[in-house]
Formats: C-alpha cells, structure tokens, sequence
C-alpha cells in the first residue's frame, strides 16, 4: 500500500521536477519506468515467509512444551540437533547462491530451534525456570549467528533475549556491577550489528535494549542505595530526558563535525540509519517524559530533584547530554536550523528540570507547551513526520490534563486558555520568521552531509 | 519515519562456498555447544549422584517452553533454627550444604547445616538461602520443577502430600538433579532424564 503512495507522489513530483528543469523528460520516463518494474523489489514473499518461520518454530516450541512421550527424548534432541545443523546448512546453501534473504530466514529458523533446543534440555532434566540464565545463553547463540552470517533476524532474537534478560535478572541492586558490564558488552554487540548490516527493525530492537539497559542501570542504583519513591521518579523523568537528549543530539553532533571535517559519508550508510533511528526515539522519549514532567512534578516531595541529580545514572547522562548540547551550538554556529535543533532539545531537557525544580503548575506548563511546540516546529522544519506527530501528540496529553484540571473554576481555565493562547501567538510568530527566512534564503539544502532527521519519510 | 533501505547490492553478492559453509557450520557448532552446555553438566549428576528420597508438596503450573510441572516443594526447603549449623550469620544470597540421612522410612531429612561441605556426612545437597527469618531458613536446591506431559500435574496435584516422593540424583559435591516423582512408592510419569 505504501510502495502505491509513493509511486503516486512521485508521478506528481517529477511532473513538477520535469517544469522546473532539474528532472530531464527522458530522466522522468526512466524513473518511471523503474519503479513500474518494481516487483522485485517487494518486501511481501520475504516477510510472508518471515511470519512462516515464526509461526513453524511456534509450532515446534508448543511440540517441545506438551512432553509427548510418544518420542524418546534421546530422539528428540537429535532431532533438534538435525534442524540445527541442517539449516544452518540451507542457509549456506542460499547464500553461496546469492539469496541473502533466504539465507537470512533460514538462520533466523534455526536460532529459533536453538532456542526450543535449550527449553528442551531444561524440561528432560527438570530444570528451574531460571529465564535470565537462558536468555544468556540464547542471546549468545543468536549472537553468534549473527555476527558470523551476517542475519539480521537472528540480532531481533538476540535483542529480545537481551531484554527479557535484563528485565528478569537478580534483584535491582544485586550483583549489579558484574551484570552490568555483561549488559554493557551485550549492548555494544548488538548496537553495532544494524551499523553493518542495516535493517530498521533490527535498529529499533537495539534501541529498545538500550533503553532497557538504561531503565536497569537506574533501577539497580535505586535497589542499591535504598532511595524514596520520589527520588526514584525524579531519577526516571531527568535520567530518561538527558538519555532521549543524547540519542537526538549525537547524530545530529555527527553531522556537523563531519561536514566541519570535511568527510562526507554515504547518506545510506548503517550509522547514519542508526543514528536518525536513535533521534526518533528520542523526540519521542522526550515528548512522553515533558508530558510525564507535567502530570507528576505536582505531587513530588521538594529535594527529590536534588537527590535524584546526585544518583551516577543520571548525572552523568544529564553531564553527556550537556556537552553534546554544547558541542552541538558550537559547530552550528553557521547552521542555524542545526542551532534550532539543540535549542529545542535544550528546551526540553531544561524544562523536565524547572519542573521538578519548581513544582508550580503555571511555570511547568508553560515550560512544557513550550517545549513540545518546539518539537511540532522541528519536524516541520526538518520535514520529519514522527518528529512533528511526537510534538502533537505530547500537546494533545498535555492540553486535555491541564484542561481536566482547570474545570470547575472559570478563573482556572481562563489563566489556562489566555497563557495558552499568548504562547501560541507568539511561537507562531516566529515560526512565521524562521520559515520566511528559510525561503528568502532560497533554503538551500546542504551539500555532502546528512542534517540530523532530514529529507526522510 | 526513517526510510526503507533497500539490501546493500553487496548483500545479494553470492558468499564463496567453502566460507558460507563454515560461517553457518561454526554457528551450529556454537550454537549446538550452548545447549550441550547444561545438557552435560546435568548428565554428570544423573550418571555420578546418588539416589535420595524426599517428601515434598507438588503445585501445578505451566511453563511457557517447557509445558506442564509440579512445583516440588520439599520438606527440607525449610529448614528450622534450631537445626545444628543452621543458627548464627548465614544469610540470604549465600551457597550453602545440608546434610542429610535417610530414616527408617526411606526418606532422607536434613541433619546439619554448614557453608563447608567437608563438615557434613557422605549425603549433603548444595542450596542457596532465600530468606532468613527468627525461626526458620528457607532454601532453593534448584530441584522445584518437575516436568510431566500435558495435562498430568492436575493430576499429581490433587494427590495428598504423603503419597507423592520425589527421587533425586545426587552428588558428593552437592550438585542435584530430580529423577523420578513416586506415588505411593511407585514412579509415575517422566523417570530421569534418558
């Protein structure tokens, strides 16, 4: 459906190129005549066999789980051991013939056999659910077929057993060094895995564990020094704020000191994927945490926000997330949609802080409308759709929360409609400039690097 | 939203033979390596433990991967105060040994208690002490789940305490490795491992 939409938008657009003149007529007839060829380059038959996979492996664990003694166990483990071995064998076979996506799924298969393997052995001998201890292991082993092949599906497996291992592990504040560096190492490898081999699930699973790993970091440092449950939520609002603030701020940073380098990169390269990836979560981290700020800063305890900032997970997020806001506004001195960006996210974070700091429903909903009309302007002005829909959305909470408050006093909801609407009027003035002079400008696009989430649907 | 990326064209390129074959025969390897890995370790206990009878309390619940178990909740799970070794600074967290003797009855029960293992008798199981509380110890031996095939444990479940034993492996390290569940003396469903 999506592939349809786009080839309509693109009939429409290489009408206008073609007036224009940056699009010759006979460029315009090739592009088209591309994209009519087109079926081979449809995602169906592989994610339609990618489903089939999931759904035969299903079928094998729900074998596995019933404990049919109608086959000896010795049988069936080497039967398991047979599917393992054979394909990862149609999976050597494929891809010695070119067919990387075959290749790819059949792996992905017999990690997931893998994985019934190991259920298998703990259900002979009774083994005790001890699902952080086999989610290591499955983790390993999806690893493994990963970075030796190449598979991407496999890294999804991997990443999931990251995730229900760090979310299922020893107490928060148990054994919380050693099993951390291990879900630092974890972190790394499957991190770097969509930066070579790229693929948007893949990414956004990485993602997802990263954030987990963050979550846990904080929860161990919780368990371990016994804090309040204010603090504790202090901890999460500004720790999850500096963290979205670096994940939108390092790509962007990245861009600039590349282009100040001189190196351009290929625009299609896994590590810029990765990190227009990371800048999506983050606006949406950052706009769910500023709509958080303004729900529950009221009922916190006063010092909670002092005590939160001393915690490690969070000062020194908060410290990373402050440099890269500062490297960010030096490079971008001749950049000045650059300089929106990390003024925006300075915003944000700024205003997750005051919030806490202050308490006060007025300041920390000016702050916040603030901030999330920063982002809605942001994506517009990098044409980014999660982007702008992350601000609306954030908005939406925010203004339904504040006007459920302020029903029942007239004056309440005055002071909210007439604050409101003067931050309106105001953002919109200079979103009116900033896009006035955009165009003035001609608004050339920069030569050579990628600007942080642009020119992406 | 970030873009669809179509496959690198290095991607489609065909992988040499020889090296797809032993990419995707070392992940194999690796991967049938991490299965063997308690697969062995288990099978050492069975082969060199010796058979230990206890009482215990079944439950029924369902593993996601695994099917249908009886949680076995032994009588020696709880351990009281005033058992030999079993006063004094162990904590929760700490590996621990439980020296056992069987009675008249067949069944082994819990003698004396110590963190070195060469303080106990020939019987002695390995356990990690979940809680401490003034009057008792509460330990898992990591032997709670035995698995049965589908629909059984409601059946083992409804059963009275006394009737149900369960015979365990064990070895003179304390490593152990539930055998086979008895009922009334008779072995009833899933006997060992092989």
């Amino acid at each position: 459906m999506f592939d349809f939409l786009y080839q309509k938008r693109l009939k429409q657009d290489l009408e206008r190129w073609v007036e224009a003149g940056w699009v010759t007529p006979s460029g315009a007839g090739e592009i088209l005549a591309d994209q009519a060829i087109g079926d081979d380059r449809s995602r169906l038959p592989m994610a339609l066999a990618g489903i089939g996979v999931v759904c035969v492996a299903l079928a094998l664990a729900a074998f596995i789980a019933a404990n049919w003694d109608g086959i000896p166990r010795t049988a069936k483990l080497i039967g398991i051991a047979t599917l393992i071995i054979g394909s990862h064998m149609l999976a050597a076979f494929a891809a010695s013939r070119g067919r990387r996506g075959v290749a790819d799924l059949a792996t992905a298969f017999a990690t997931l056999v893998f994985v019934g393997g190991m259920a298998l052995v703990g259900q002979i001998f009774h083994l005790p659910a001890d699902w952080a201890g086999g989610a290591v292991l499955v983790c390993l082993g999806a690893l493994a077929a990963a970075w030796l092949t190449g598979s991407r599906t496999a890294l999804i497996v991997a990443a999931v057993a990251a995730i229900s291992w760090q979310t299922g592990r020893a107490e928060p504040g148990d054994a919380a060094t050693i099993e951390g560096v291990i879900g630092l190492m974890l972190l790394i490898a499957i991190m770097l895995h969509p930066v070579r081999y790229p693929l948007r699930v893949s990414r956004w699973a990485a993602i997802l564990l990263f954030l987990v790993t963050y979550g846990r970091w904080i929860a161990d440092a919780v368990g371990a020094n016994d804090i309040g449950d204010d603090t504790t939520l202090a901890m999460v609002l500004v720790g999850f704020a500096a963290f979205a603030a670096v994940m939108i701020q390092v790509g962007a940073v990245g861009d600039l000191f590349v282009k100040w380098s001189s190196d351009y990169p290929d625009r299609r390269h896994g590590r810029w994927l990765m990190l227009m990836s990371m800048q999506d979560f983050g606006m949406a981290i950052l706009s769910a945490i500023l709509v958080a700020s303004l729900l529950l800063s009221g009922d916190m305890e006063a010092g909670s926000l002092g005590a939160a900032v001393l915690q490690a997970p969070v000062v020194l997020m908060t410290g990373l997330a402050v440099l890269l806001c500062a490297a960010g506004f030096i490079l971008s001195f001749k950049t000045a949609k650059a300089r929106a960006l990390f003024g925006a996210v300075a915003l944000g974070g700024g205003a997750v802080v005051l919030a806490l700091a202050f308490a006060n429903v007025l300041i920390t909903a000016a702050l916040v409308f603030a901030a999330l009309i920063a982002i809605s302007l942001l994506g517009t002005l990098y044409r980014n759709h999660v982007w702008t829909l992350c601000g609306y959305g954030g908005l939406t909470a925010a203004a339904l929360w504040l006007l459920y408050e302020t029903v029942g006093s007239l004056l309440g909801q005055a002071v909210f409609f007439f604050v409101a609407g003067l931050m309106l009027l105001g953002l919109a003035y200079v979103a009116t400039r900033l896009l006035r002079r955009g165009k003035g400008a001609g608004n050339p696009p920069p030569a050579g690097p990628v600007q942080a989430g642009e020119g992406r649907s | 939203m970030t873009a669809a990326v179509s496959p690198h064209p290095a991607m489609r390129r065909p992988v040499p033979r020889s090296k797809a074959y032993l990419l995707w025969g070392l992940v194999a390897l690796l991967q049938l390596g991490l299965i063997a890995v308690p697969l062995i370790d288990r099978l050492q206990v069975q082969m060199t433990g010796e058979e230990v009878t206890l009482e215990l309390m079944p439950i029924d619940p369902r593993d996601l991967l695994r099917g249908d178990y009886v949680i076995v909740n032994p009588a020696i799970r709880t351990l009281p105060d005033t058992l030999p070794g079993a006063e004094g600074s162990i904590a929760p967290g700490e590996t621990i040994y439980v020296g056992l003797s069987a009675g008249p009855d067949g069944i082994a029960r819990p003698q004396a208690v110590s963190r070195d293992r060469d303080r106990l008798g020939p019987l002695a199981i390995a356990g990690q002490v979940v809680d401490r509380t003034s009057a008792d110890l509460r330990i898992d031996y990591g032997i709670d789940a035995f698995f049965l095939t589908e629909g059984a444990g409601k059946e083992i479940e409804a059963l009275p305490a006394d009737r149900v034993r369960l015979v365990i492996a064990l070895t003179e390290d304390g490593r152990s490795l539930p055998l086979r569940l008895l009922v009334d003396g008779v072995p009833v469903k899933s006997d060992g491992a092989f």
